[in-house]
């Protein structure tokens, strides 16, 4: 994910909130590269659920994408599960 | 010297992702230098595109120097019209804005003697990772 599909990301993510989902769950299993532009667009993201009291959760992020959100610090902002089934079950309990 | 130039629009920087990882297999970089590599030139590349908001043609220039055991990459970018930037007055960071920042910390992260010349004609970045023995 880069400057030339992050957008799409966002412009989903907005439709999502929009239509009032705000739970969300971003499935990174298949994201083999992430820059600058999609860690934004996550972060504009997370903060758009939480205006609505919602949240945003990153799935099974590759080593590729796992190692950007460390050196950025957002491994610490996003909470980040194996599978869905485990973001539903985190979410529940939280 | 190889190098590649390309329009200044967001769809070829995965073409100069890939070209700068085939240059530094080619003079046998270490693999995780690679991967830091393609990261920092992403970013490099898409800032030099990101100050494009003119329409202008101008190419965006990326080059690969050996020399020295090294392998250097350079990354020119032109620039006719004012940086892009949102006029959004809001008290949190644009999209944008924290696109910029999180760009700057990876870089700086990942290859901390990396140049980066911001002018008003353009933008200049070159960063230099080890060559290995086919270098």
């Amino acid at each position: 994910m880069d400057l030339s599909n992050a957008a799409a990301l966002r412009d989903h993510l907005i439709e999502q909130v929009q239509q009032g989902n705000y739970q969300l769950a971003v499935d990174l299993g298949g994201v083999e590269f992430m820059d600058s532009s999609g860690l934004a667009v996550l972060i504009s993201g997370l903060r758009r659920t939480k205006e609505h009291d919602g949240s945003l959760v990153l799935i099974s992020p590759t080593a590729s994408v796992k190692r950007v959100l460390t050196i950025t610090g957002l491994d610490r902002v996003f909470d980040i599960y194996d599978s869905v089934e485990k973001a539903a079950a985190g979410a529940s309990s939280a | 010297m190889f190098s590649i130039e390309f329009p200044p629009e967001a769809v070829h920087v995965s073409t100069a992702r890939i070209f700068s990882a085939a240059v530094a297999r080619h003079f046998g970089a270490d693999p995780a230098d690679i991967e830091d590599l393609k990261i920092a030139l992403t970013e490099a590349c898409g800032s030099a595109i990101s100050h494009v908001n003119d329409g202008s043609a101008e190419p965006v220039r990326l080059a690969a120097v050996p020399g020295g055991g090294m392998l250097t990459f350079e990354v020119n970018g032109h620039r006719r019209g004012e940086l892009l930037s949102s006029d959004s007055p809001a008290a949190e960071p644009t999209t944008e804005e924290q696109m910029i920042a999180l760009s700057a910390e990876l870089i700086a992260a990942l290859f901390p003697d990396a140049e980066f010349i911001d002018k008003p004609e353009g933008t200049f970045f070159r960063l230099s990772v080890p060559a290995g023995a086919a270098g």
